[in-house]
């Protein structure tokens, strides 16, 4: 049988390397179970779905992209959720630690340690102590321990779920992705707990870091999304006295 | 075996219909940023939610639709707060043709395949949501520059009428409650926003305006992971009536109700609460005897939902990847089961399996590559199907540099509509549907614990044979002869009908201010009525009036309180520590805060 979609006219090639690899991989898989098959695709399409690619199939992709991207790209895949690093490290690397490493390129003037996107204007900047919370074990802990006073968390995660039972225990929030139309940035709003989305850092800021973030700058403008000017960011300074925080101490 | 054949007409207009379900979702998924979350699998789970739902969803909305039409779908939709309602219901289509542009994309599918399904699926929802959107006009909100009014007349006099004037506590509650509610529910849904709807805004008067916000899935229902840690929650459905003064609102097409300011929760100067489900025609008030009524049940339920999130966050963190993977995918795909549930079609193993066309697909989604594929395939339109020829634009990414003043290079001639080649009509060659068999065709399994616990509604829990039971024998006046006719355009030249008044008499039965009252009421009735009852009609409400004082400092005093009892519902040192903290935070604000209030007192009095 022969394979309708083998041969498109055109096409965009994919954003990311990994994309290409899998769709050359399935590509060439479902194109050698199409060629065996007798009959028209149209009987075939359902009827024989699972003989076009089987679970069996897409294990064999699956293994044979790994191995070209690791190849590739020097890396594990990258992971979002903690407990997928956790059940299959041969496979995954979290996001937030590779991160961790890559992030704090940008520069800034001195006395700015970062910037990011004010979640909504608050009538005060905040003054607070860094505590990065990396996953759910950290919430677990914060849970049965409580967040000291004056915390400002920083997280990876855009999303509302991982800081869920202690998020409103915080005195501000950075988080290092995002937008203002974030989950996280939508629940702080919510709660009134000061938040900053899309955070860039001159150096990762580190756990007892004493920290100034200007809440009292404009919220994103949301419409800048679709092509309207973004607001200026906030800024993220030492609190006044500190000499560089817990990072400069070391 | 059906013989349906699709004509000229139908092809024509499937396809525009096609490219307008894409440019409502390209331009939504510009601003989704949620791609990753260190408890769930998000991104495997949203691409992997998608092939159960296209393979499943046609047979599963099929079997409902002979028992109930779409049309009394939207129309019970809209008189209770549901499932189906703006993502929810978006999703019910969307998610499928997401799973057919994912197939397609993998060279697993023609664009002609199974076209029997694909039109059912775009007629079901074209039906559904012009009858839930029939008051408005506007199937998407996108369409209305993002604003979602959907509510009768009726039932919107009633909000207004019976919200409660907001003192510092109740404002707080409310506050509070939608915080906390929001949290649980992203929570309960596995990150996605499924559970919260939004509708309105609505003009009260020159300044004021009323929304709703809708809480759904709070209680043990259709989760089988909220069995015993929601057993507690009262409710399952929630709406809050917000009244407000002086903001912006506005609510797209996933529902959610985004303020302008940002922190308007200052500016809330009434509230109402109600609950409803799809086995009640009329939304119920809750805790609305009084002021303090109201307010003291607000709290008790922001009490009973802080401690189901911290049970049910333990719950997740002890899953496994596959259980995680499951519960997500189960949280979408469930998006469509209150279509099964209203035709009293429903069963827990229809809802709670992977099917096995679906999970083969597990290997090949893995977190890095789901979300790679998510963003070629659905905002960045990139890959071998991305658009029918090379000079087509985006109309969304080119007005987005068009706005931008047209920085950089012009974006690539992406599509997502995979519109049905027009050849099709020459010879037919087609197959019908992806399970011609229906349910006989469904093969798979779940690894998640069985479902032990009830449903939760209005009347009670229930098994899912009661459930079942009760919506087959629903009935309700509001979806039959001549009121379900009774329209907003009929009653504008027909208020003095019997038939209309007896409409608005039983929509104003559990109503605590205009009971009675009937179809002729107009604003400055329900104004008469607020006052002759005590209550300030809402043009004469305005922050700076509030009941009982409560400047900026007495609110931050309160929030500062609140997030106090957040923490000491951890434990006692805890919420010491978060109290000093949240204390010494509120007075920083408050003092700025007062600046502030003191500019806008000055604003309000000239």
């Amino acid at each position: 049988m022969k394979h309708p979609l083998a041969r498109p006219k055109w096409a965009l090639p994919e954003s990311s390397l990994l994309s290409t690899i899998t769709r050359e991989e399935l590509s060439a898989r479902i194109g050698r179970n199409v060629d065996a098959l007798a009959g028209d695709w149209t009987g075939a399409v359902n009827e024989r779905a699972l003989e076009i690619l089987g679970p069996e199939d897409a294990a064999a992709v699956a293994r044979a992209v790994f191995l070209r991207f690791t190849e590739s790209e020097g890396r594990k895949l990258f992971a979002g959720c903690d407990v997928a690093a956790v059940e299959f490290p041969h496979l995954y690397v979290l996001r937030s630690a590779h991160q961790d490493e890559a992030s704090a390129t940008r520069s800034f003037p001195d006395g700015v340690l970062g910037d990011a996107d004010n979640a909504f204007q608050c009538p005060a900047d905040v003054t607070g102590t860094v505590l990065v919370v990396r996953g759910v074990a950290d919430v677990d802990r914060l849970m049965a321990e409580g967040v000291p006073a004056g915390t400002i968390g920083v997280v990876h995660d855009a999303g509302g779920t991982m800081t869920a039972p202690i998020l409103p225990e915080f005195a501000a929030v950075l988080c290092l992705a995002g937008t203002v139309r974030s989950h996280l940035a939508i629940i702080s709003r919510e709660f009134g707990v000061p938040c900053l989305m899309d955070v860039q850092l001159a150096r990762p800021l580190v756990d007892g870091d004493h920290i100034t973030i200007q809440c009292t700058a404009k919220a994103q403008n949301v419409d800048a999304y679709f092509g309207d000017e973004f607001e200026p960011r906030a800024l993220i300074t030492p609190a006044a006295g500190d000499a560089g925080g817990a990072a400069g101490a070391a | 075996m059906s013989d349906w054949r699709i004509s000229e007409e139908q092809l024509l207009e499937l396809n525009v219909f096609l490219q307008r379900v894409d440019d409502v979702e390209i331009h939504n998924c510009l601003t989704r940023t949620a791609q990753e979350t260190k408890l769930f699998p998000i991104m495997p789970y949203l691409m992997m939610c998608f092939f159960d739902a296209y393979y499943r969803f046609p047979t599963l909305i099929r079997e409902a639709a002979a028992v109930v039409s779409p049309e009394e779908m939207g129309h019970r939709a809209r008189e209770a707060t549901c499932n189906l309602s703006k993502l929810t219901a978006w999703g019910t289509l969307n998610f499928y043709l997401n799973g057919r542009t994912t197939l397609l994309k993998m060279g697993l599918l023609r664009p002609q395949d199974n076209l029997e399904d694909l039109w059912f699926m775009c007629d079901w929802w074209r039906r559904f949501s012009s009858a839930y959107h029939r008051n408005g006009g506007h199937t998407w909100t996108l369409d209305a520059w993002d604003i979602a009014q959907e509510h009768d007349e009726r039932t919107l006099q009633v909000l207004e009428a019976d919200a409660f004037e907001a003192d510092e506590a109740l404002r707080a509650a409310a506050a509070r409650f939608v915080a906390t509610g929001t949290q649980y529910s992203f929570l309960v849904h596995c990150e996605s926003r499924v559970g919260l709807s939004s509708s309105g805004p609505y003009r009260l008067s020159d300044r004021h305006l009323l929304h709703t916000r809708d809480f759904m899935n709070l209680s043990e229902c259709d989760f089988s992971w909220l069995d015993g840690v929601a057993a507690d929650v009262t409710y399952n459905n929630l709406t809050l009536s917000i009244v407000t003064e002086d903001v912006a609102i506005e609510i797209t097409d996933w529902g959610t109700a985004y303020a302008f300011p940002e922190a308007y929760q200052d500016r809330i100067v009434g509230v109402g609460l109600y609950t409803s489900d799809f086995l009640t025609d009329r939304y119920v008030p809750v805790g609305m005897g009084s002021r303090a009524e109201l307010t003291r049940t607000l709290e008790e339920l922001t009490a009973q939902l802080l401690d189901a999130t911290r049970r049910l966050y333990r719950r997740f963190a002890e899953m496994s990847f596959d259980q995680l993977l499951e519960a997500g995918i189960y949280t979408y795909f469930q998006a469509a089961a209150d279509i099964s549930h209203m035709a009293g079609t429903y069963r827990q193993q229809d809802w709670e399996m992977i099917d096995v066309r679906g999970r083969r697909f597990w290997p090949i989604f893995n977190e890095e590559y789901a979300l790679d594929a998510y963003v070629d395939h659905f905002v960045a339109m990139r890959g071998e199907q991305a658009a029918q020829n090379d000079y087509y634009l985006h109309p969304v990414s080119y007005g987005v540099w068009r706005r931008s003043g047209r920085q950089g290079p012009l974006p690539q001639p992406g599509r997502n509509a995979n519109f049905v080649p027009a050849h099709v009509l020459i010879d037919h060659d087609y197959p019908l549907r992806a399970l011609p068999n229906g349910r006989a065709d469904f093969s798979g399994t779940s690894s998640l614990p069985p479902k032990t616990g009830g449903y939760t509604f209005a009347c009670g829990r229930l098994t899912e044979d009661e459930l079942n039971e009760r919506a087959r024998a629903f009935r309700s006046p509001l979806l039959e002869a001549p009121w379900r006719y009774i329209d907003e355009q009929w009653v504008k030249w027909n208020y003095e009908d019997p038939e209309v008044n007896a409409l608005y008499r039983y929509a104003q039965e559990h109503s605590r201010l205009l009971k009675g009252r009937g179809s002729a009421l107009v604003r400055k009735d329900i104004d008469a009525i607020r006052r002759a009852a005590g209550e300030r009609p809402w043009s004469e409400v305005t922050v700076a009036s509030r009941v009982g004082g409560g400047g900026a400092a007495a609110r931050a005093d309160t929030d500062a309180r609140a997030r106090a009892d957040a923490s000491a519902n951890a434990n006692a040192d805890a919420g010491a520590r978060a109290d000093a903290d949240a204390r010494a935070n509120a007075d920083a604000r408050a003092d700025a805060g007062a600046n502030a209030d003191a500019d806008g007192v000055v604003a309000d009095g000239g």
